[in-house]
């Protein structure tokens, strides 16, 4: 015999019996990725440290303004040069083979750590020179760098050209 | 995978021929475009405009390769055999690269801070693989603002690229035909009519625009600013952001890799869950993304086997309901005159409790329980075993009383199986279509896209039999308006004329159909003239209408509500059964019937055992074999007493026989007929548990209101009006302590001693499904992700998507005639002069808790209203937007009125979808019912009209309602328009001499 009703009682939530569900909810969180947690404390502490925390709260505070300025001195001239030349670097970096750049700066350290193990005691002199020549290391070092030069000159030649 | 939906050739074989693709020979079935062809072997091959769901559109230019000499568009060109074809010739490359230019030129790339860069980008792909670097155009702005004013999606035209996707879509596919290109202006672009807002169009909003547009010129709203890392960003630092990027990337190779990144980082917090939509029979599937709770968008894709790339304004946009702050989050007890907040414990102990006291006091059948055609399959099947295995009573029955049943019943008398006959690629596949007592394109949208479209790209016929000039009425080659309640009349007339003049299928009736001889004599009184006295339909009409049912070599009829919800309901499916019968249209390709099913699961529920007399696979419970069979799977005795169906169980509530009820997802006290008797009904109740998503009318009557999950909170699979199975997965947790019904019901059963330990749907569908012989093979595996299953599904689990092709399920396998006589509508004292009709709106579904609490929709339709002719009108001084006043024998309704002429005469229509339930239009409704299956007769009600303001008021169809829109039919893009142009130069045609091979 129920006579239809609307009214629902809703209960104010305890507000102390909801912080403790949720506490608990994260006290099980945390002591399941106990370890995990003590590393992000640390880098968190690092941050902390070094006034990183501070300045990141900040720009996050401030999000809309920070990035608009940035996109704004950004995109000033100067600013839009400076990052082409920078993509520009990147680009050029890209087309370098770093695997055969590995192999000749090795090579190079190993060198010059010769050298300075045995420091000469006297000027080269252009007969040692010739000698030095002669020495296949050194023939085969000079042959590369040669064949750099030619790249570059050829490179420098047709830029000219065009201008 | 092409959309099916061209007619098929029954007979012809297709030939397969060889064509040469950069000089290797490729076996392909004549006639299949050549895109697809190079696109099977290289699946980078560039293509914009092409969509497999809309066919060749010509508008890119970005698929052009070389055949014999000449360049063509591979999206268009079929194959013929020893075709030469080079894609990779300096000619075809270049002109793919040209058109690619163009393109760029209306579309900026700002791909990192663009919300539609989810790695389904379609231009941002393409430019990709085709290693875009530059661009020789350099993009110029369009000179028109952002179209912002829908609710759901918004339009950019400076991103536009005219590709005309979203035109073909809206023209041939979804065919509401509101856009077009306007390609006459000096920069063309999309409009909407004829160049209106968005929202003053006559736009449905059903999003297949969105859906198909290639890039980001349309969006859904709730993806701006959301999807993406970068892109909630204010818009002026947004513009200068992407100025920035412009100045300095060197060329597009970065900003693709940078972008590609980005996108792939949206993956980890984007999750896409396939779900299938609840908002009517068809059974959409589609991909839900969602951030958090968040919907950010509804992605159909082409693996959904009924819908494609389709939906309707409620399946794209119609989910913000599940994070309303009304939902039920809390079980509720009722103490005294107010419900208070109680733990699930607290909640089923009493449950337990009370129903336990009162079948001990009154007997088993003193408890009633009814399921819902809104929750799976899984959770009806516990419903039914809860009611006969648990608490001994066969008092279970669901909603689909309310609307199928009788053409369940009609379907099971004659043809054998109470489903559809085949599928709605079926439907789309005949040459002549008839509906009856249907509205499908606002009740089942998606369908309907599928009858405009084989109407208007191939020719298919169509007649529509129903009261109102409804959109498929008004497209029609017939339309018949019948007086109420004559269908049966027309149809045995029509029937009649085609055997007397020779024409039906001889042969399928000497050797598939029992009963002709019978049938025929039955038919003696329905000759033309008495069918034009009785339904004043005019004789040349029928005979026109049998001279179009004689020529069609597949016909289908669709009926629904119009049909079943009258005393006579069960006759009137079965003569149209009778007369599919007759003329041979079934168990064959483009034939059957199809009763359009109107909620998700009414099929499943059915199936599933949620009826009185049936088990789940529709085995008769008073067949002692089919219950020796379920007590043994079960474990348990099963009730012999027949059970109570909706209808009788109000009744028996009254008679005080019935005393407790267990209500799942039904606003019943709104939606049963006779709402005034039902709602006395329920207030005599000693006992009820409501459970619901939201607090609705019903639940006001409750003792124990459970809080349930919807369907994107929870597992499941539907059945779909096709008969088709489908698989819903969990796209949110369920909110606060609310449920999934099925662990709810299970709850129930184990505190009333059951022991069941169900823990995933899964099990409880391969336990239901192994038990019947229906649907023996169904298993999850073959479910997987967007597969389905058409029952019958054989122990092997093989499906049946179309019925009775090899016989029918009756003991000889043939199908039997039923001869069926007319039953007069409900007859109302003479005061009541007006025809009363009634159903439902594009916008809103069933009583409207769900899609009134989606802003977009509500502002849209925000109430629902009264349609009255604008001869009444004139008679009786009404104008739009007046109060007015609608009485019945059995209550009242206030109403606004609109004076439409989609209704005649003296003919009223109320949508059901009301915003209020002192608007529900079953206030108005009687108690009289189907004859045979106690379907309440909704259709049949006399009223009369008082008006209460004279004062003229804004007509209830606010602005934003598409029905105030103006279409714009077009035969598609016209991208002959395009070409015409003075500033286009063609791509295609011979190669230029010159250019280099």
């Amino acid at each position: 015999m129920a006579k239809p009703i609307q009214t629902v009682v809703q209960f104010t939530p305890d507000p102390q019996a909801a912080s403790e569900k949720a506490l608990l909810r994260l006290l099980q969180a945390v002591a399941e990725e106990a370890d995990a947690v003590e590393e992000a404390l640390r880098v968190v502490r690092g941050l902390h440290e070094r006034g990183l925390l501070e300045l990141t709260a900040a720009a996050l505070e401030q999000g809309d303004d920070v990035l608009r300025i940035v996109v704004e001195q950004l995109n000033q001239p100067g600013a839009v040069r400076a990052l082409q030349n920078l993509v520009r670097l990147v680009q050029q970096l890209e087309a370098l083979n770093l695997e055969k750049m590995g192999t000749l700066l090795e090579g190079a350290a190993n060198g010059l750590e010769e050298a300075l193990a045995q420091p000469a005691d006297r000027p080269l002199g252009v007969f040692g020179l010739m000698r030095a020549l002669a020495d296949p290391d050194i023939s085969t070092a000079l042959n590369a760098l040669l064949g750099a030069l030619r790249g570059m000159g050829r490179a420098l030649r047709t830029t000219g050209k065009e201008g | 995978m092409a959309l099916e939906l061209e007619p098929r050739s029954v007979t012809s074989e297709v030939r397969q021929v060889t064509v040469y693709v950069d000089g290797d020979p490729v076996q392909v079935p004549e006639g299949t475009l050549l895109l697809s062809v190079i696109t099977e072997r290289q699946a980078n091959f560039p293509h914009i405009c092409y969509h497999p769901a809309l066919g060749p559109i010509e508008t890119c230019d970005t698929c052009i390769v070389e055949v014999g000499g000449e360049l063509v568009r591979a999206c268009s060109t079929p194959v013929q055999d020893g075709m030469m074809v080079r894609t990779k010739s300096v000619a075809a490359r270049w002109a793919r690269k040209e058109a690619m230019d163009r393109i760029l030129r209306n579309h900026e790339l700002y791909c990192t801070v663009c919300d539609n860069n989810n790695g389904n980008c379609v231009v941002h792909n393409t430019a990709m693989t085709m290693q875009i670097e530059h661009q020789t155009y350099p993009f110029e702005p369009k000179p028109y603002e952002v179209d912002d004013s829908n609710p759901f999606y918004r339009y950019d035209p400076d991103q536009c690229i005219l590709c005309g996707r979203c035109v073909e879509a809206c023209q041939n596919l979804q065919v509401s035909e509101v856009l077009s290109i306007d390609w006459s202006r000096e920069r063309p672009r999309v409009i909407w009519d004829n160049d209106v807002p968005i929202n003053e169009s006559s736009c449905v909003s059903c999003g297949h625009c969105v859906t198909v547009c290639p890039c980001n010129a349309l969006m859904e709203k709730s993806m701006l600013g959301e999807a993406g890392y970068m892109t909630g960003i204010e818009r002026d630092t947004l513009r200068g952001m992407i100025e920035l990027t412009k100045q300095v990337e060197p060329g597009y190779k970065e900003i693709f890799a940078i972008s590609e990144v980005e996108a792939k980082l949206r993956e980890s917090r984007i999750q896409k869950t396939k779900t299938v939509c609840t908002y009517c029979g068809v059974g959409c599937s589609f991909d839900i993304w969602t951030k958090g709770r968040k919907i950010l968008k509804v992605e159909p894709r082409m693996e959904a086997p009924v819908n494609q790339i389709s939906t309707c304004v409620k399946g794209k946009f119609g989910w913000d309901f599940v994070n309303s702050p009304d939902r039920l989050t809390t079980p509720l007890i009722r103490r005294g005159d107010a419900f208070y907040p109680a733990t699930w414990d607290e909640a089923l102990d009493l449950i337990a409790k009370r129903l336990t006291e009162i079948r001990r006091e009154h007997g088993d059948d003193s408890i009633a329980l009814i399921a819902s055609s809104k929750c799976t399959n899984e959770e009806n099947y516990l419903m039914q075993k809860l009611a006969r295995a648990v608490l001994h009573t066969n008092n279970i029955d669901n909603c689909s009383r309310y609307c199928q049943a009788p053409a369940t019943e009609a379907m099971r008398r004659t043809l054998g199986y109470g489903g559809d006959s085949g599928s709605i690629s079926d439907i789309a596949q005949a040459d002549l279509v008839i509906v009856i007592g249907a509205n499908p394109a606002e009740s089942h949208p998606v369908l309907a896209t599928r009858i405009r479209r084989a109407h208007k790209k191939f020719g298919q016929k169509l007649i529509v039999a129903d009261l109102r000039k409804n959109d498929l009425a008004k497209r029609a080659d017939i339309h018949l308006h019948a007086k109420p309640g004559t269908d049966l009349i027309w149809l045995s007339a029509v029937t009649k004329y085609l055997i007397d003049t020779g024409r039906y299928d001889k042969k399928f009736v000497a050797e598939r159909v029992n009963g002709f001889e019978e049938y025929v004599k039955s038919l003696d009184k329905f000759t033309l003239a008495y069918a034009e006295e009785m339904t004043g339909i005019p004789q040349a009409q029928l005979v026109a209408v049998a001279d179009m049912i004689a020529e069609a070599k597949a016909m289908c009829i669709c009926w629904a509500m119009g049909v079943t919800q009258h005393k006579g309901g069960t006759d009137t499916s079965t003569a149209i059964c009778n007369l599919l019968l007759i003329t041979g249209h079934v168990g064959r390709p483009g034939t059957g019937a199809y009763p359009l099913r109107g909620h998700n699961n009414v099929q499943g529920a059915g199936d599933f055992g949620c009826a009185p007399a049936f088990m789940p696979g529709y085995e008769r419970i008073d067949n002692p074999a089919v219950r020796a069979k379920w007590e043994q799977a079960w474990g348990v005795e099963l009730p012999t007493n027949p059970g109570l169906d909706n209808h009788q169980m109000v009744d028996a509530i009254h008679a005080g026989k019935v005393r407790a009820m267990y209500l799942v997802g039904e606003d019943m006290a709104i939606v049963d007929s006779n709402a005034n008797y039902v709602q006395q009904a329920f207030e005599k109740l000693e006992f009820f548990v409501v459970q619901d998503v939201f607090f609705s009318k019903t639940a006001q009557f409750a003792d124990v209101i459970l809080p349930a999950a919807p369907s994107l909170e929870k597992e499941g699979t539907f059945t779909n009006t096709e008969r088709r199975i489908q698989r819903l997965y969990q796209v949110l947790e369920p909110l606060g302590d609310s449920r999934p019904d099925w662990q709810i019901i299970q709850d129930i059963a184990n505190r009333l001693g059951a022991h069941w330990q169900y823990t995933s749907p899964r099990e409880i569908f391969e336990e239901a499904c192994s038990i019947t012989e229906l649907m023996k093979g169904a298993r999850y595996d073959l479910l997987e992700g967007y597969r389905s299953l058409q029952w019958p599904v054989r122990a092997d689990g093989t499906d049946t998507p179309l019925l009775y092709t090899d016989g029918f399920p009756t003991p000889d396998g043939k199908a039997n005639l039923r001869p069926v006589d007319w039953t007069p509508p409900v007859s109302t004292p003479e005061e009541y002069d007006l025809h009363l009709n009634n159903g439902r709106m594009l916008e809103h579904f069933h009583e409207g808790h769900l899609t009134y609490r989606v802003p977009g929709i509500r502002q849209k339709v925000p109430s629902s209203y009264v349609e009255i002719s604008p001869e009444l009108a004139k008679e009786r001084g009404i104008q739009d937007g007046m109060l007015v006043r609608v009485v019945s024998p059995y209550g009242a309704v206030k109403l606004r009125a609109v004076v439409t002429d989609r209704v005649s005469g003296k003919e009223l229509y109320i949508p059901m979808n009301s915003a209020a339930d002192e608007e529900a239009v079953n206030l108005l409704t009687s108690s009289e019912s189907d004859t045979a299956t106690h379907t309440p007769a909704y259709k049949e009600m006399n009223v009369r009209l008082e008006v209460i303001d004279f004062k003229p008021c804004p007509s209830p169809i606010v602005k934003g309602n598409p029905r105030l829109g103006q279409p714009n039919p077009r035969p598609g893009v016209e991208v002959e328009q395009k070409w015409a142009r003075e500033d286009y130069r063609p791509l295609v045609g011979p190669v230029p001499s010159g250019v280099q091979q």
